[in-house]
């Protein structure tokens, strides 16, 4: 029996949906496919962007797992996340809830808080530095609660990350506090109905309806939150510079002055590809934890 | 008009400005230069910029200051690296010209060149210059860059200030260092807790900013920053921790005074609230700037002295920061782009740097200069002594060890020794690949 050859174009008009396709397929192919196979293929050479890479095997993996100043950028990426993701999680979150129980009279503030989140990082940053200036607002701010002298939080290394993690919530939480009040007001009014017909308090309330509701939200944000926090790098840069003594010298500053100022382009893609690692393992790690609780 | 007709008178109108071109000097010739940003000398450029193209019909400028300066070095990094380039550039601290001319990115000064410029000889170039000075700008026997700015530091010292504290500057001027830290804590006064003066500044800026302040001590004490052979790293050795530990006392000294941030503290200099900082010939105008109007800044407030002395060094060995032109191996006319380089740092132009920038450049004409001009004069008599600050083709590395170094040691009470040694792990891995 001869068989049919189905063209891969069952209708006419179906070569003119691959034309559609092509300028969002090109787009992705060339701005995100093309730049990652590159990275993957330069992380494996020394190559400094003037002369032709040069293939050096695993060994840019290898330099930095045993460089002091990568490991401690790791560390130091690795705190602001943790406090970042917690902070960045149970602020929101709260506001939120405070803000869905006091129903519409807040909601013309909303303009306020989600304000920070549109503003660009280079103006942030030269506000807040200047609130940070000693003697300035927050020095004076300071003083008031027994500092002996005006100290700017951002010249010393104990303090450093504590202010670009203040800067870094203010900005942001107006995002998160938007992305929870969608999802409270997602959830069906019935569940509170009900869990008020069976006598619950407003603890039992959010423990058995309003949390549990939550949960996808809370999975969108949390990962979010994570990748947001771990790619941050404006701040680092234009406020601290990394410094000082590399109190907030995290993996991105690492990877872009290592790429940029040292011209060390390899090693700086070892880098971005290890930073990827980590976001992948943590996001899946993130995804089965909630899929568990769901279940 | 007919659409022929016009073509015509197109046609013809190119070819009369091409001619008065040829006919005003030769080829047309567009040079592009980008610089960092500094107003004073964009608007000297600027105005250089316009003379040489009065001068060179043929020759049309376009110049382009940097934005803002902390991008500038990614900026010129990004575009040499894609072929678009500029013809001419100043680079971003001295050790970039090593750099850049290790990386094959630099237009040498040819013997060909050089004669164009107008020397017969190498000889006769280098007779223009300081003695000495010009040979840094030579990277494996060759020639890469003309100086832009030559900046010769000294101790600059506030007399208000002094007076505050009941010293007069121009007889109590610290000698060695130990006077410093002395005076250092004499000259910081607090008010209840409100610190009114800082005695001594200690600058938390950057890799440059660091070697200024330390680097004479640190080559008094016998110290550097490598090792002779200069593959290895020395800031581990105890000339350098001896430097950096003074250092820490004398930032203690000040009663644990706050480390302040750049942003203020020429504007607190201006007026006398910091007593010793240091300072170039540039310094007064950007002073002068930072007062904003306040009644207090005056330039007869301040004194001018050398960096004080350790008993036994030989020199004091002032610090020299000196910025550089280079012609991007790009250009397709290296000739006369090093031309107009020559032209820009020579002769009445040379003296325009300090007259209208208060920039130094180490040349005969300067020195000329030197001989009407008192304040010219106090600085170059302190190069006698000075020595360009470290430089090196690794310098962006080695530049970032010794400043988180810096940093650790004025901002934390980590022993000195621990981190001059992890700091010296880290050149030496920038050394070694």
């Amino acid at each position: 029996m001869a068989t049919v050859k189905k063209s891969f174009f069952q209708r006419p008009w179906d070569r003119w949906g691959l034309i559609f396709l092509l300028p969002g397929l090109v787009y992705f192919v060339g701005l995100f496919i093309y730049p990652t196979v590159r990275t993957i293929l330069i992380s494996f050479t020394d190559y400094n962007l003037f002369t032709a890479p040069v293939w050096s095997g695993l060994r840019n993996y290898s330099t930095l797992f045993h460089q002091g100043v990568f490991l401690g950028s790791m560390k130091v990426t690795f705190v602001y996340v943790l406090v970042i993701g917690v902070l960045n999680y149970v602020l929101p979150f709260a506001i939120a809830l405070l803000l869905y129980a006091s129903g519409p009279a807040l909601g013309a503030g909303r303009a306020v808080y989600f304000l920070p989140v549109i503003l660009p990082w280079v103006v942030v940053s030269a506000v807040w530095k200047i609130f940070y200036l000693a003697p300035g607002p927050i020095g004076s701010l300071l003083g008031l609660v027994g500092l002996k002298y005006p100290v700017n939080v951002l010249t010393q290394p104990s303090t450093a990350m504590i202010g670009i993690m203040v800067i870094a919530l203010w900005k942001s939480f107006g995002f998160y506090v938007v992305l929870f009040l969608t999802g409270l007001n997602s959830i069906p009014p019935a569940y509170y109905e009900v869990a008020d017909l069976d006598g619950a308090n407003p603890l039992q309330r959010f423990r058995y309806v309003t949390f549990p509701l939550m949960r996808s939200t809370s999975l969108f944000i949390a990962t979010v939150n994570f990748i947001g926090a771990i790619k941050e790098f404006d701040p680092f840069q234009v406020i601290t510079a990394g410094g000082p003594a590399r109190a907030t010298y995290v993996m991105t500053y690492f990877t872009y002055e290592t790429a940029f100022k040292f011209l060390r382009m390899g090693r700086a893609a070892a880098a971005s590809l290890i930073m990827c690692a980590v976001i992948v393992i943590v996001t899946v790690v993130q995804f089965r934890v909630f899929r568990q609780e769901r279940d | 008009m007919t659409w022929r007709g016009l073509g015509i008178s197109v046609f013809m109108i190119a070819a009369l400005a091409a001619g008065s071109a040829w006919a005003a000097g030769g080829n047309p010739i567009k040079l592009t230069i980008w610089t960092h940003t500094h107003a004073p000398a964009n608007a000297y450029i600027q105005k250089l910029v316009a003379q040489y193209q009065s001068l060179h019909p043929n020759v049309t400028i376009s110049y382009e200051p940097a934005a803002d300066n902390d991008s500038y070095e990614n900026k010129l990094l990004a575009a040499l690296a894609s072929g678009a380039g500029p013809d001419i550039f100043n680079t971003a601290s001295f050790s970039d010209m090593y750099t850049f001319a290790g990386l094959g990115q630099l237009q040498e000064v040819t013997a060909p060149i050089l004669k164009d410029m107008g020397y017969a000889s190498s000889d006769a170039f280098k007779k223009d210059y300081v003695p000495g000075i010009i040979d840094k700008l030579y990277f494996n026997g060759k020639l890469y860059g003309l100086y832009r700015e030559f900046n010769i530091f000294g101790l600059m010292l506030n007399k208000l200030a002094f007076k505050r504290a009941g010293l007069d500057a121009t007889r109590d001027y610290p000698r060695t260092w130990d006077d410093m830290l002395t005076l250092a804590k004499k000259l910081t006064i607090y008010s209840g807790d409100k610190l009114v003066q800082t005695g001594m500044y200690e600058p938390l800026w950057n890799a440059d900013w660091t070697l200024i302040p330390i680097q004479p001590l640190l080559i008094q004490n016998g110290g550097a920053i490598l090792d002779p052979s200069g593959t290895h790293s020395a800031i581990d050795q105890a000339g350098a921790v001896k430097t950096f530990t003074y250092f820490r006392q004398l930032a203690r000294a000040q009663g644990n005074a706050p480390v302040k941030v750049p942003e203020d503290v020429w504007a607190r200099f201006a007026v006398g609230d910091v007593a010793m900082y240091v300072g170039s010939t540039w310094t007064m105008p950007l002073l002068k700037d930072s007062a904003k109007g306040d009644s207090r800044f005056s330039p007869d407030n301040f004194v001018v002295v050398p960096y004080p002395k350790q008993a036994g060094a030989d020199r004091v060995h002032a610090p020299i920061q000196a910025l550089v032109w280079c012609v991007s191996k790009q250009t397709k006319t290296p000739s006369d782009a090093w031309q107009f380089v020559q032209w820009m740092t020579s002769g009445k132009q040379a003296i325009g740097w300090y007259n209208e920038v208060g920039y130094l450049l180490p040349t005969k004409a300067m020195m000329d200069l030197g001989k009407q001009n008192a304040d010219v004069a106090k600085f170059l008599t302190l190069s006698n002594d000075a020595d360009l600050l470290f430089a090196n083709p690794k310098y962006n590395e080695i530049g970032s060890a010794v400043f988180s170094a810096w940093q650790a040691t004025l901002t934390t009470d980590k022993d000195v020794q621990g981190i001059l040694s992890s700091a010296a792990q880290q050149i030496n891995d920038a050394l070694s690949q």
